[in-house]
């Protein structure tokens, strides 16, 4: 009986919060059927609510900072996005992209009536309390009882509320009524009809209950206060007479329900496949440069860090790389902007003639292989002409955080300016530079890096000859060529494949290639084989398979030495073949 | 809330620090908890310390009105009282550095801390969290990198060799930043011991540590000692200063859900930086301990299917 009740309500709306309850920059913590939720609103509006739980090494995510895109946490630093709750930055390992699999657990929300509404499983409907969807009821204030939703359901089927003075019928005093569709919300009514009061019961945990109120109709500014105060001491008179009779004590909290001892995240594989994105918006950036916004069809996109870049699979078969512009936490979309090349053999002349708003593309991605580190205090950005795509990504980002840093953009001419009024929110970080010859251009670069001084970085990103000139500089002004970090706008990656190996799976008996720059993990992803993974660096265990024949390269931690030496356990992840093949039981 | 006897015969026969001496020489008989018994520590003529476990309601005999109580097998080390529930082993690890004249030794005191005894261990082990937690002492922002160093098993005790990390005020004694150097050792399951490169002589190592106590399955005593170079500082500074750092971790680890410390590899998301910590939970899972940690299934039932 219980557990039907439980698990009827897990796939039901409840209030959790006033939104007003979520001021800015704020985390706000409060519980759902036993589960700790941390609930916050991003700058941009959208209300997170995620399971209070950083899935590292289980901080409270209410102890973080909200810094109005990311949710960082406070025991290392790790910074979520938001809407996916996905990982955008691992401080410990500045040059790694967190892998996709590192994403929290979120909830179901919906913002509805003043109300802050999640639910443990998505509901099909929307909430319903039998109000008007336009309706704008006056929030009363919440409050928390001491005993389970049933027992608080008891006492409010019995419990007579008088309306507020001013009322016409005031002093009378109205039973309560549960409302026919949903048992947890309460309705008072005048005779007349012409106020109606609800309340609806948030059970926290097995022992507690939040009662949410709402009034309507909405009132104005100066007769609000005595009916947010004549409720309140309704309410706070209910909570004295109901705990008094129930002698609920506050260290029974959380009984009768099954607190979560698991993170709850799906670990099987998140394979990084093609999905179907709308062209929602598209528009000219610059002279020659298209911008387009694409959302997806179904369900979200993943999360993106600074740097990274989406593929695109065009029906002509051409496969083109774009990085990404979004800033921090612009998480519902992906804008990318295109330069149409002169010797376009189809890719950016495609994507410029043929594809109009409402379209639709296949996109797969996001990938980076162009991180942003933050762990040196100033950042050189060096950009060229469309090159400033990656740059203008990591400048939002740099710009939200405390490290100092500059973007240098080297265009033809003022018309060639992509991304303007993304770019003006930079202020005196952006210098743009027009018209320069290539030999100006170096004397620019060679001021802003300057001698090394052991505390920046460059990024640079743009034509070919320019990344080599600027490399060069910077070598010869004792820049180590670990701090000079640079993509070349056309990306070409030549395989060596000295490092090709095979792997034989015993149990399919396919056998499969295994080249540079890819993990066995990815290439058995590939051919329809579905293994486990969670951290994708070696470090937890879960993506382990046994080796019946061949040399593991080992280049996990998880594994201590006895076992990396007797070679019959590999993490496909990151681990690779000294041997020619190597043969897995799978 | 009535704590559930503890069944784990491997942590029941392990040693534990329950008292600092001068603690119960100075200020008479310190009552406190072991897994989740009641333990009397009291000084005896002739300078002995003795433990007593609090006799169960109605079992205990007494004669003249002093109650007859078992009295635990004991052993003083490193300035700690140690007992144990079970049948400890002849003795405990050794702390070479203990003996060295020159170096001045102090328990610069015991925090207890409402989390089980494994996560404060972590805790301990944790390089990543300095800039996020002790910035400004133990680490500053932006240098956050944890650089990769090496672990290995050696007779018994897991020590973690080559860590490195940015430090702005490293320990009382500096004056500047460095970059600091660290070896870890777990020398016994509860006792984690740091071995950093002293501000006044980059040769050689202060050596820090913390014996934690587990008093329930969720809560633990940490009773710090320092083993140091340093002659400069005065004795209060010095507890002042281990006292600011382990009021920054409090409430961090008092956050921490579940409160016991997870086994299954899968329960939580390490990264490569948490490589100790990786070894250390497979080897309290491989010892067997139950108490204080969420065991789940074992590493090796994870099975592709």
């Amino acid at each position: 009986m219980r557990e039907q009740l439980t698990e009827r309500m897990a796939s039901q709306w409840h209030p959790i919060a006033a939104i007003s309850d979520l001021h800015k920059r704020h985390v706000f913590q409060t519980e759902l059927l036993g589960h700790e939720l941390a609930v916050w609103r991003a700058d941009d509006g959208y209300v997170n609510v995620w399971e209070n739980r950083c899935l590292h090494r289980g901080s409270r995510l209410s102890l973080g900072i909200n810094d109005g895109a990311e949710l960082v946490c406070a025991y290392h630093g790790w910074r979520y996005s938001s809407r996916t709750a996905g990982c955008t930055y691992i401080p410990a390992h500045p040059s790694d992209a967190p892998a996709q699999t590192v994403c929290n657990r979120v909830y179901p929300v919906s913002l509805k009536y003043g109300l802050v509404w999640a639910a443990l499983d998505q509901p099909e409907n929307t909430p319903d309390i039998g109000l008007p969807e336009t309706a704008e009821p006056l929030v009363l204030r919440s409050l928390l009882v001491g005993g389970s939703v049933e027992a608080v359901k008891g006492h409010l089927e019995i419990a007579e509320f008088a309306l507020p003075p001013r009322v016409d019928e005031a002093g009378a005093e109205f039973e309560l009524e549960a409302h026919p569709s949903n048992p947890l919300c309460y309705l008072n009514f005048s005779t007349d009809d012409s106020v109606s009061v609800r309340f609806i019961l948030q059970p926290f945990d097995g022992a507690r209950t939040v009662v949410h109120g709402l009034y309507g109709p909405a009132l104005e500014d100066g007769s609000r206060l005595p009916v947010l105060r004549h409720y309140n001491t309704l309410l706070t008179k209910f909570r004295e007479a109901f705990e008094s009779e129930n002698m609920v004590l506050a260290e029974q909290s959380g009984e009768g329900f099954d607190s979560p001892t698991s993170v709850g995240r799906n670990f099987d594989s998140v394979v990084a496949v093609e999905v179907e994105a709308e062209v929602s918006k598209r528009w000219e950036v610059a002279s020659g440069v298209v911008g387009m916004e694409l959302r997806p069809v179904e369900g979200e996109f993943s999360t993106f860090q600074p740097g990274a870049h989406l593929d695109l699979h065009l029906p002509n078969g051409l496969t083109r790389q774009y990085s990404v512009i979004n800033g921090p936490g612009e998480q519902g979309y992906f804008q990318i902007g295109i330069k149409l090349e002169e010797e376009s053999r189809g890719g950016s002349l495609f994507l410029h003639q043929e594809v109009q708003e409402g379209d639709r593309l296949r996109i797969s991605g996001p990938h980076n292989n162009f991180g942003l580190r933050r762990d040196v205090p100033r950042t050189v950005l060096l950009a060229g002409g469309i090159g400033v795509t990656p740059l203008v990504a990591m400048a939002q980002s740099l710009h939200r955080s405390d490290l100092d840093f500059s973007l240098d953009y080297f265009v033809q001419s003022k018309e060639h300016v992509a991304f303007e009024e993304r770019l003006d929110g930079l202020g005196a970080h952006l210098q743009i530079h027009t018209g320069l010859s290539p030999d100006e251009t170096i004397q620019i670069v060679k001021e802003k890096l300057g001698a090394y001084d052991y505390l920046s970085q460059v990024y640079c990103c743009g034509p070919p000859p320019m990344i080599s000139a600027i490399r060069e500089q910077a070598l010869i002004l004792g820049w180590p060529p670990e701090t000079v970090h640079y993509e070349y706008f056309e990306n070409q990656t030549v395989l060596n494949d000295e490092s090709i190996f095979q792997v034989h799976l015993a149990r399919s008996g396919l056998t499969l290639d295994v080249e540079s720059g890819r993990t066995i993990l990815e290439v058995l992803r590939e051919n329809g084989i579905s293994l486990p993974s969670s951290c994708e660096q070696g470090a937890c265990g879960t993506c382990e398979v046994a080796v019946l024949d061949g040399v593991p390269f080992h280049q996990d931690v998880y594994l201590n030495e006895a076992e990396h030496e007797s070679g019959n356990r590999i993490m496909t992840c990151v681990s690779r073949s000294h041997s020619e093949q190597l043969v897995l039981d799978i | 809330m009535v704590e559930k006897r503890c069944e784990d015969p491997v942590i029941r026969d392990l040693w534990h620090p329950v008292a600092a001496v001068p603690d119960v020489v100075d200020r008479g008989p310190i009552r406190t908890q072991l897994l989740g018994e009641t333990l009397t520590v009291q000084s005896k003529e002739g300078g002995d310390i003795c433990v007593t476990e609090e006799a169960v309601q109605g079992t205990g005999a007494s004669v003249d009105g002093v109650s007859l109580t078992p009295t635990l097998p004991t052993l003083q080390k490193f300035g700690f009282v140690w007992t144990s529930l079970g049948s400890p082993p002849d003795s405990l690890f050794d702390i070479p550095e203990f003996q060295e004249s020159d170096r001045w030794y102090e328990n610069s005191g015991s925090f207890r801390v409402h989390t089980s005894a494994g996560r404060a261990v972590e805790n301990f082990l944790d390089l990543a969290h300095f800039p996020f937690v002790h910035e400004g002492y133990l680490g500053e922002r932006p240098y956050t990198e944890v650089k990769d160093y090496s672990v290995a098993t050696k007779e018994g005790e897991i020590w973690a060799n080559g860590c490195e990390f940015y430090q702005p005020i490293a320990a009382v004694s500096a004056t500047e930043g460095q970059v600091t150097q660290y070896s870890y050792r777990l020398a016994h399951p509860f006792c984690p011991l740091l071995y950093k490169t002293s501000p006044l002589n980059r040769e050689r190592f202060d050596v820090i540590g913390i014996f934690v106590q587990p008093m329930t399955e969720e809560r633990a005593c940490a009773h710090q000692f320092l083993c140091l170079l340093d002659e400069s500082n005065d004795d209060a500074t010095i507890k002042r200063f281990q006292a600011v750092i382990f009021g920054q971790d409090k409430p961090i680890l008092e956050n921490q859900v579940p409160k016991r410390l997870p086994l299954e590899p899968r329960a939580e998301t390490p990264i490569r930086a948490d490589k100790t910590s990786i070894q250390y939970r497979r080897w309290l899972y491989d010892l067997g301990i139950s108490y204080g940690v969420v065991r789940g299934s074992s590493p090796e039932q994870i099975s592709v299917t």
